[in-house]
């Protein structure tokens, strides 16, 4: 478990996300940490090189204990404000972004947070939640009532399947340099999931 | 009957259980056996077998593997160690690992023994004391002796305390025999059990059970190697056959030539394909250390940046970046002492610019910006190299994979190379041999027949192995035999009383040589049962536990009555039998014999025929739904067990 990157992440997802009314509770911030952490999937980096695991819990959520962590210390170093629900990010926490993105071991990480809050910003949280629950990790343990780890090896094999058949649909290896936006891959994921819920097919020729 | 054999066992008194999690309503359990049967009966799922293994652990360490194919006590005593270490694993929960463990205090052979063991500690004690009668009480459980100098101290007590001849000896009495547990492994036949039993229970001494098991391993290795050895030597006559068959009068022949070329062709093929195989394995070696060595300056980096990454944010915040500085400005409002009012904050401030904490007064830190001090700078130069790094262990994982990938193909080339070579050199034996010249035929004709010389004199001096260990062991077997004859009177009469009590119908054993084994056969109404299926599960399971009543009354006597262990019986019984099962346990408890029994509450007439033979002054009855939480189900059904325990209890009190 690597304690910068996780600070990083749930700092650059407040930060995304976040706005003067509206702010992010911490299962939000896991549920696009997740997300996040299958756009990198999707982009064929090892899951193992992300630097934390998630686990689901009983509730269906995806969580890792070491963003948890991270959440509180962003706030308890004055980066975000609470009101025990809500996490917006202070001018300082904006200033300590600027710094952290600019740390080598976060820049390829960015992309992928931006992708998740971009999509955040598109579709309601509760949506991607209940869609997510359709993800080969989540479904399995959701099924037969476990605590597991997420991307065990079966499920793992799994996701990787989906994603990388979606990475053949839409060429992504080919695209131009300047056309590598990952809310369309992450919108198009998401929509196959609701899709798969719907009995409708989980392909991405189903579009 | 009196105890026939030289061999004493354990007669225990008490056991503590600590921190057992199964046992999630007790803390400590704690029970005495000072009645002639003890019952510890309760629901499914509650942790009555646990309760038994639990008590067979402390005596003997040790929980017997299921399945294991037992070919002697030593044998079942090493491999059963490691299951031994692991069991109570799902029993006992982490948190209450380190404290769970088993007391028990017991009597053998005059000696008085209390041990306490850990739950995951087959091979050590915590706790130990000795009172031999004749000198005073030893405690061992001082710091002066490490816990595996205990074990090995309370063993060798033991040992001289009950006249095993090995420890493994008893735990094989103790676990296989005279414990009949939720595996329902059947004594009666398995012939290697019985046989080692019947060596305990009349062999003249310890030591001859000792020696059998040890002559029987002798002739099984010596038997073994024998017929590997005749495996070879017969695959090496064959191909001195083929030899001699393929060289027999043959001229040149046209097409020798083309067979010739083409054997070349293959050989030089196959060099080249073993000297790409070595290539790749070299080059597999190279990138193994290349991402090894990439992989731990990774893994250096990464620790120093996480480091530096951990120390940055310990360092004293500037006073204004607190949140309760922050939440004065942002929301005008006093967070310690609730007032509001423009330029609240402006006191604070000053007081933070002016170097000073604005709630204590105390000089506060002159920590520089997060952006732009030697912390940060620090950083980003470790993010840097990390960054580096980390592309280069990917870089040298991904070069490792392919030359594993190029190894594997290397190894499948020369396979199939190998295969097609030595298929054309079987096909094209003789004209291959007609060119290399009749002396080489001649000289490997020679070498098969020395191979086969050696193989055969090998062979036989293995066979005069076995042969030994077998005459050995028939004489050991002979004077089984005789000491049975001697002991049958009292024996047989035992067991079968015990059995027909259940049965309802004669039943007769004898010792028979079987093969390489002495054994008991089983005659049933007048003809013989050779084979577990050819009785009834309830018959089997139970003429099994006859007769390990029968060997526990040969073993124990008036004085010091042997102790049998039985898990939930009633569940192997057609309810048929249920009052008759209760009869014989009544019935081998009535002369000595104990009994420690775990039993499911529910309408079996086995507990109450039981109760009914004994009183409430030799069998006592403990509820289990007091150690454990029952599931929903068994809550639903608790007036049931209430009721089930109460008709036993009302019949103990009665008899």
């Amino acid at each position: 478990m690597h304690e910068s990157v996780a600070t990083f992440d749930a700092l650059q997802l407040i930060a995304l996300t976040s706005s003067a009314e509206n702010g992010i509770s911490e299962s939000e911030v896991q549920t696009l940490a997740y997300v996040a952490c299958i756009l990198a999937l999707f982009e064929r980096h090892e899951v193992s090189t992300w630097g934390y695991g998630f686990s689901v819990t009983p509730d269906g959520a995806p969580f890792s204990s070491a963003l948890s962590d991270a959440t509180q210390t962003v706030c308890r170093l004055g980066w975000c404000v609470s009101d025990g629900r809500q996490m917006t990010i202070t001018s300082n926490g904006i200033t300590e972004l600027k710094f952290q993105t600019a740390l080598a071991p976060n820049r390829i990480r960015s992309r992928y947070l931006e992708g998740s809050a971009a999509l955040a910003l598109t579709m309601p949280l509760p949506a991607i939640a209940a869609a997510l629950s359709d993800e080969p990790g989540l479904d399995r343990a959701l099924r037969f009532g476990r605590v597991v780890r997420l991307f065990g090896d079966i499920a793992l094999e799994k996701l990787v399947e989906q994603l990388t058949s979606l990475n053949e649909f839409l060429r992504w290896e080919d695209r131009d340099a300047n056309d590598d936006d990952l809310l369309v891959p992450a919108a198009m994921w998401i929509e196959l999931m609701s899709r798969s819920q719907a009995g409708e097919g989980g392909h991405p020729h189903a579009f | 009957m009196d105890g026939v054999t030289a061999i004493s066992l354990p007669v225990p008194t008490r056991l503590r259980l600590n921190y057992f999690s199964i046992y999630d309503r007790r803390r400590a359990v704690d029970v005495r056996f000072d009645k002639d049967v003890f019952c510890l009966a309760g629901a499914n799922g509650l942790g009555k077998s646990t309760f038994l293994a639990a008590l067979n652990f402390a005596l003997t360490g040790t929980v017997p593997r299921p399945e294991l194919n037992f070919l002697g006590p030593s044998q079942f005593y090493e491999e059963c160690r490691e299951y031994s270490a692991r069991y109570f694993d799902g029993r006992i929960s982490s948190k209450d690992r380190e404290n769970a463990t088993v007391e028990i205090e017991f009597e053998v052979g005059g000696t008085s023994i209390r041990l306490v063991r850990g739950m995951f500690e087959p091979e050590s004690l915590r706790e130990l004391s000795i009172d031999s009668g004749d000198s005073p009480l030893v405690d061992y459980s001082s710091a002066q002796l490490s816990d595996e100098e205990r074990h090995e101290r309370y063993v060798s007590e033991f040992l001289r305390a009950s006249g095993f001849g090995s420890f493994a000896q008893f735990v094989f009495l103790q676990l296989l025999v005279l414990t009949f547990d939720e595996d329902r492994r059947l004594l009666f036949w398995s012939e290697r059990e019985s046989e080692q039993a019947l060596f305990l229970a009349f062999g003249v001494d310890a030591e001859t059970s000792q020696r059998a098991e040890r002559l029987q391993r002798q002739w099984d290795k010596a038997d073994s190697q024998a017929r590997n050895i005749q495996w070879q030597a017969t695959g090496v006559r064959s191909r001195l056959t083929a030899l001699r068959e393929a060289v027999a009068g043959s001229d040149p022949k046209a097409g020798d030539e083309e067979v010739e070329s083409k054997h070349r062709a293959l050989t030089v093929k196959q060099e080249a394909a073993v000297s790409t195989l070595s290539l790749a394995i070299a080059k597999v070696k190279e990138a193994e250390l290349r991402a090894d060595a990439a992989g731990s300056h990774a893994m250096r980096l990464r620790q120093e940046y996480e480091r530096a990454y951990a120390e940055r944010l310990a360092t004293p915040r500037v006073a204004r970046v607190h949140p309760l500085v922050q939440e004065l400005t942002a929301s005008g409002s006093c967070g310690v002492c609730g007032n509001h009012h423009e330029g609240i904050d402006e006191v604070p401030l000053a007081r933070i610019e002016a170097g000073a904490c604005p709630l204590c007064d105390s000089s506060l830190p002159t920590g520089e910006t997060s952006a732009d001090g030697p912390e940060a700078k620090k950083l980003f130069a470790l993010g840097d190299d990390l960054a580096v790094a980390e592309e280069q262990k990917l870089l040298s994982e991904n070069d490792l994979n392919f030359r594993r990938a190029e190894q594997a193909a290397a190894e499948s080339a020369l396979f199939e190379i190998d295969r097609a070579l030595a298929s054309f050199r079987e096909a094209n034996t003789a004209v291959l041999l007609r060119q290399d010249g009749s002396s080489i035929s001649d000289n490997a004709e020679s070498a098969l027949e020395r191979e086969i010389a050696e193989l055969l004199e090998r062979k036989e001096s293995q066979l005069t192995r076995r042969n030994e260990a077998r005459k050995e062991l028939d004489q050991l077997r002979a004077s089984l035999i005789s000491r049975f004859a001697e002991m049958e009177a009292k024996f047989v009469p035992d067991f079968r009383s015990l059995a027909e009590e259940f049965l309802g119908i004669p039943i007769d054993v004898d010792l028979v040589k079987n093969g390489a084994h002495v054994n008991l056969k089983l005659t049933f109404s007048g003809s013989e049962r050779l084979t577990p299926d050819a009785l009834s599960e309830s018959q089997k399971f139970f003429i099994d536990i006859a007769l390990r009543m029968a060997f526990a009354r040969a073993f124990g006597s008036e004085v010091a009555p042997a102790t049998l262990f039985v898990d939930t019986p009633e569940g192997s019984l057609d309810i048929a039998y249920e009052s008759r099962a209760g009869k014989m346990f009544g019935k081998f408890a009535d002369g000595c014999g104990r009994l420690v029994m775990t039993a499911n509450i529910n309408t079996s007439q086995l507990l109450l025929e039981l109760a009914t033979v004994c009183d409430v002054s030799r069998m006592e009855l403990l509820r289990m739904t007091e150690w454990s939480s029952l599931t929903d189900v068994q809550l639903e059904a608790e007036d049931l067990f209430t009721e089930a325990f109460s008709r036993i209890e009302e019949q103990l009190a009665q008899a």
